[in-house]
């Protein structure tokens, strides 16, 4: 039996009066990797901005490692070791790639002692050889790595991406999915966030189906992929 | 035979030589300008002028550019000086030590600073509005205070830092270098430093870094408030009173000196050196318009012409 990193029970969170979640519940186990899909605006993105704190929940809680976290302020969720990765990657573009990288270890000076750059150029080489450009001169593949690597190099035990296909050529979602399929192998926990249903259930050991701000679905990822409403939905079989 | 390569990189080179050192390049041709139309500009005593005239407004734009920089603005720095020098020089009179007294005027600077930094970072008011309104509060405070009356006769110590000297090189100057240095170190050297750039830049992916966005937008403001401080008693030192009125539109100098020096409004982009030259080009600039004998009624006109000229030029190479 593995290990309950995350539960989200009873979420319902949104902005000023609009509600976006409505009591949505989940878990995530250690080194699983958890997808969320659904269409536009069924709340995906505000998930995990609730987690990670920007989106302050109206009620239901939150617990990281058996601690509540959904009263903390985005920070202090940070130093507890999880990792947001927004939408479109939110650089820091008039820093060079190697400051970027930097930031995700500012928070944890400890990280910079134990050689974790050099880690996550072993995960990204193309981000070495640029690690002198300014961040707004990479490409948008480029920008997606660079964004993932901040995220890891605050040696996060849990990740969240937010839609990492988002806006890129098929070729490059391809490339991006087998960097996360590395990420898998080095033992990581994700919870990503996903438009592109193909790729995500395939990665994802398990997943969630969120349409209107509720959960509507969940099961294994290869499970759903055969379940007949994705199928008409959302993989358009 | 040159490679792309190397092509591509000294374009880029050059295009950050311009960006860095433009402005330089305009404040140069200023002074050239200048020292031809005047003999007096390039005198010892003329220079040792403008560094002391500039002083007062690079000690704030030091704050500024931190606030600029973190996206915000500070409209309050004018009216912070007048309300703590009255206070401070009202202390002075009732027979506070001026250790004392200057510490009272400089913890309520960085109060006041601090004050518009809540508003902006917890109750999410815009820098410009929140600023804007302790700007009218505090100048409102500072001539009910006095009941709109200078007050003037300080004690010779106090006036030191505005009027004395050290060998040849006058107090105000000492200051807004030493000023300058420390702000330089903060931005470059130090871990606030990065994060204030980091929130210029991005305040969301800020935020997810673990940075306390709260804790480096209260500081700022804070540090803004206790420059204005410094400089109110650099000119009250100076003109041996405390005015309600003192620093009238020094906001505005002070937005200029950082803006003209390359600091990006949106914030994330530029710095000291940058800001040091235009607080100098502006001083350079009144200066010379006195020299000249540019009539008072135009001065004005003549000074924003000029400033938006070098940056027209500094856009025009970048």
């Amino acid at each position: 039996m593995s290990e309950e990193i995350l539960r989200v029970s009873n979420l319902t969170s949104g902005y000023g009066k609009v509600t976006v979640l409505q009591q949505v519940s989940l878990s995530v186990n250690k080194e699983e990797v958890v997808a969320v899909i659904g269409p536009n605006g069924a709340g995906k993105s505000t998930l995990l901005k609730t987690i990670s704190g920007l989106v302050r929940p109206i009620s239901g809680e939150i617990y990281f490692k058996g601690k509540r976290i959904d009263q903390l302020s985005p920070h202090l969720i940070a130093k507890e070791g999880i990792a947001h990765v927004p939408e479109g990657g939110r650089l820091f573009p008039n820093m060079s790639v190697w400051e970027n990288l930097l930031m995700g270890a500012y928070a944890n000076r400890e990280t910079l002692k134990s050689g974790v750059l050099e880690k996550i150029y072993q995960i990204f080489p193309v981000l070495k050889e640029r690690r002198n450009q300014f961040a707004r001169t990479l490409s948008g593949g480029e920008k997606q790595m660079l964004a993932i690597g901040r995220g890891l190099t605050m040696e996060p035990s849990f990740l969240m991406l937010d839609e990492p296909s988002l806006g890129l050529a098929p070729k490059l979602v391809e490339a991006i999915y087998e960097e996360l399929e590395k990420l898998r192998g080095l033992g990581l926990t994700i919870l990503l966030v996903e438009q592109n249903t193909t790729y995500a259930l395939d990665l994802a050991d398990r997943a969630y189906v969120l349409e209107n701000g509720r959960v509507v679905l969940e099961g294994a990822g290869k499970e759903l992929q055969e379940n007949e409403h994705i199928k008409k939905h959302y993989l358009g079989l | 035979m040159i490679s792309e390569e190397t092509l591509r990189l000294r374009r880029v080179n050059w295009r950050i030589f311009f960006r860095r050192y433009g402005i330089v390049i305009s404040f140069l041709l200023l002074c050239l300008v200048l020292s031809l139309l005047s003999d007096r500009f390039l005198t010892w005593t003329n220079i040792l002028n403008v560094l002391r005239q500039s002083s007062i407004n690079g000690i704030i734009a030091v704050g500024m550019t931190m606030v600029i920089l973190t996206a915000g603005i500070d409209l309050s720095v004018g009216a912070i000086l007048a309300l703590t020098c009255v206070v401070t020089a009202d202390l002075l009179q009732k027979g506070l030590p001026v250790p004392l007294a200057m510490l009272t005027g400089l913890a309520l600077g960085a109060a006041l600073g601090m004050f518009s930094g809540l508003l902006v970072s917890r109750l999410h008011i815009p820098p410009f509005i929140a600023t804007l309104g302790l700007m009218t509060v505090s100048r409102g405070l500072a001539l009910t205070y006095t009941q709109g009356r200078p007050i003037t006769a300080l004690p010779a110590s106090f006036d030191f830092l505005g009027a004395g000297s050290i060998g040849p090189i006058p107090m105000p100057i000492i200051v807004a270098g030493l000023i300058f240095l420390i702000g330089y170190f903060i931005l470059a050297r130090t871990n606030l430093g990065f994060y204030i750039y980091a929130l210029g830049d991005n305040p969301m992916a800020a935020r997810l870094s673990g940075i306390s966005v709260n804790k480096v937008i209260l500081f700022v403001y804070a540090l803004s408030g206790f420059l204005s401080a410094l400089a109110g008693m650099v000119l009250t030192g100076r003109l041996d009173s405390a005015q309600p009125t003192a620093g009238y539109g020094y906001e505005f100098d002070a937005i200029a000196a950082v803006v003209v020096g390359g600091t990006s409004l949106a914030g994330g982009e530029g710095g000291l050196f940058g800001t040091l030259v235009g607080a100098l080009l502006i001083g350079v600039l009144n200066n010379g318009l006195n020299l000249l004998n540019v009539s008072a009624l135009w001065e004005g006109v003549v000074k924003g012409a000029v400033i938006a000229l070098a940056l027209l030029l500094y856009r025009a190479v970048k």
